[in-house]
């Protein structure tokens, strides 16, 4: 990390208020705007004054559909994040805790997962989710993909949580909580979970871009969030094919993607290694 | 390598892949409605003749046994898609495409990580293949792909931006898919030599006065090759996924885009044999993998 040092801003500290202040001006515009006019007269125009990036093919405001994509994506990045580590480490935390059919049974589901490229996991789980439509809702195709994603990407957790579990259950302070009489469940919440927690946190945020790209490839091959809905994914398509006539359609939402996915590449991996130092193990298992 | 210790890598392969099965197989028939929902034109014998042809009237477990029967013999159903063709036909028709287009990918970053990664080491040069591994890690196919269309087929007009018979529209899709393997193969060899020169033997040859180049040629080498091969499965898993997007954006008409479109289509059969085909043969190339990891290192116990 010598080079991030040289600068006048370490790179993860700089890389963090990228991230929120995309976060924050994204849900700020969707509260005040609305992202999804369309105004053709301004169709295709370049940057002006008034539409500061200028506006896409239907004439809406590129600034607009950009932040508010930012918004939607972060949003349902997030979202997945967490579900998949908490499917992960429920799971995780069984098996290693349990061992014997359990452990076996979980870990050979995750092996099972983890066989597939995982794209083509979350595609097939997304198409079935959006089929059975548990949700009823307009908001389903949203659900559907943050549900997809999620049980489509939880082994790595489980099998981290696994590993980090079976250790923490060999050392004293587990044998003295079984021997005072906790609960199974306390020495989990209480004990293991507290005491893992940094590892797991730096593991959930080195995800998170996986889990960014994996709703802007699906919903780039039209299997995803449906438009007029802004997401990087949909951006990316709607530049993709007006790429021809104004490049900075595409230009703009990958750049912004390519940005986003760097500064939590730089923000984790800054933390895996703080944690390093101080003998917390981040397996990363590959 | 003993050979009771690859039988049993082998049926746990095959257990793997059973299981995979009854599990695509299980998601996809789960869905209600079937592909012919939305032709209510039809009238109700045509539609029955249509369940019946396609064995969606009999029972969950019988359609999977079914299933798996036809599986065995080499029979993976009928594709929606493409009006009752085949799977396995419309399979292999777009098979040779994607496995030049994979083998080239995979040649590229394997030989271009490990050049690239030896020559860095050597000429003390780590910092640029770092700082370049980490641009592209943050350069998804999504990204690359519309921006190298961009700028080399559209502004420079060097390179064509679709796939046909000419060599150089191969160079684009080629590359998208094979940098981001190739910035971790050679970053993964770079630990890798820096780590095994730290080794006492290495230590000892170099006390003995045996020149760098021929202690990482003949000694350090192999040692720090272990890490780019345990690499080799999630790369490949990792070019599978890529290639979805790739083959759509490039129009390659390979394995991934046809993923894309039995995605869009809702093809049941050929989403799931797909899904089965890019399963079975990861699960194949990881236990290869093992093989070769095993000859190259004996005292290793599993691979993962």
């Amino acid at each position: 990390m010598s080079s991030a040092r040289r600068l006048p801003i370490p790179a993860p500290v700089l890389s963090s208020a990228v991230f929120l202040i995309l976060l924050l001006i994204g849900t700020f515009v969707t509260l005040a705007f609305d992202s999804t006019a369309t105004h053709v007269e301004i169709a295709l125009q370049g940057p002006s004054a008034q539409h500061w990036l200028g506006a896409d093919s239907l004439g809406r405001d590129l600034s607009l559909r950009i932040l508010g994509g930012a918004r939607v994506s972060l949003m349902m990045g997030l979202a997945c994040s967490l579900l998949s580590a908490l499917i992960g480490i429920v799971l995780g935390t069984l098996a290693g805790a349990r061992g014997g059919w359990l452990d076996n049974f979980v870990m050979r589901f995750a092996e099972v997962l983890s066989a597939l490229p995982q794209l083509i996991t979350i595609g097939l789980l997304v198409i079935f989710l959006l089929q059975v439509d548990p949700f009823k809702s307009p908001t389903s195709s949203f659900v559907a993909l943050i549900l997809a994603i999620s049980l489509g990407s939880w082994t790595l957790m489980a099998r981290t949580v696994r590993h980090l579990v079976a250790r923490e259950k060999s050392l004293p302070y587990s044998e003295s909580a079984v021997a005072i009489g906790a609960s199974g469940l306390r020495i989990a919440f209480r004990h293991w979970l507290p005491n893992l927690a940094p590892s797991l946190l730096v593991l959930i945020g080195l995800q998170l871009p996986n889990f960014l790209l994996f709703e802007s490839f699906l919903s780039f091959l039209g299997v995803g969030l449906q438009p007029p809905t802004p997401s990087w994914g949909l951006l990316l398509q709607e530049g993709w094919r007006s790429m021809t006539v104004s490049p900075h359609l595409l230009l703009l939402p990958a750049g912004l993607l390519f940005v986003t996915v760097l500064s939590l590449n730089l923000i984790f991996e800054a933390l895996r290694k703080r944690l390093l130092r101080r003998n917390f193990s981040v397996d990363l298992h590959h | 390598m003993s050979l009771p210790r690859l039988l049993r890598r082998l049926l746990s392969a095959l257990l793997t892949l059973l299981i995979l099965v009854v599990l695509c197989f299980s998601l996809v028939r789960l869905v209600p409605g079937g592909p012919f929902d939305e032709e209510s034109h039809l009238s109700t014998a045509v539609r029955e003749y249509q369940q019946h042809t396609y064995g969606f009237d009999r029972s969950l477990p019988q359609q999977l046994g079914l299933y798996v029967l036809q599986l065995v013999q080499g029979d993976l159903g009928l594709s929606t898609l493409f009006q009752g063709q085949s799977v396995v036909v419309v399979i292999s028709r777009v098979l040779p495409t994607s496995l030049n287009l994979g083998l080239l990918v995979l040649a590229l970053s394997w030989f271009g990580g490990i050049g690239l990664g030896t020559i860095a080491f050597q000429n003390k040069s780590q910092k640029i293949v770092r700082f370049l591994h980490w641009l592209f890690l943050a350069a998804p196919t999504l990204f690359l792909g519309p921006v190298l269309i961009l700028i080399f087929s559209i502004w420079w007009n060097l390179l064509p931006a679709a796939v046909d018979s000419r060599w150089q529209s191969w160079v684009l899709p080629v590359l998208v898919l094979a940098i981001r393997p190739t910035a971790n193969i050679a970053r993964l060899l770079m630990s890798g030599l820096d780590e095994s020169l730290a080794q006492p033997w290495v230590q000892t040859a170099m006390a003995y006065g045996i020149s760098q180049k021929r202690i990482i040629g003949r000694l350090a080498f192999r040692q720090s090759l272990i890490p780019t091969l345990a690499y080799l499965g999630p790369a490949i898993a990792g070019i599978f996924s890529g290639s979805v997007i790739v083959e759509s954006i490039f129009n390659i008409q390979g394995l991934g885009s046809l993923f894309a479109q039995a995605l869009l289509n809702r093809d049941y059969n050929l989403t799931v044999a797909l899904t089965l085909f890019y399963g079975s043969i990861l699960i194949g190339i990881n236990v290869l993998i093992d093989a070769v990891m095993w000859r190259f290192e004996p005292r290793m116990e599993s691979a993962l």
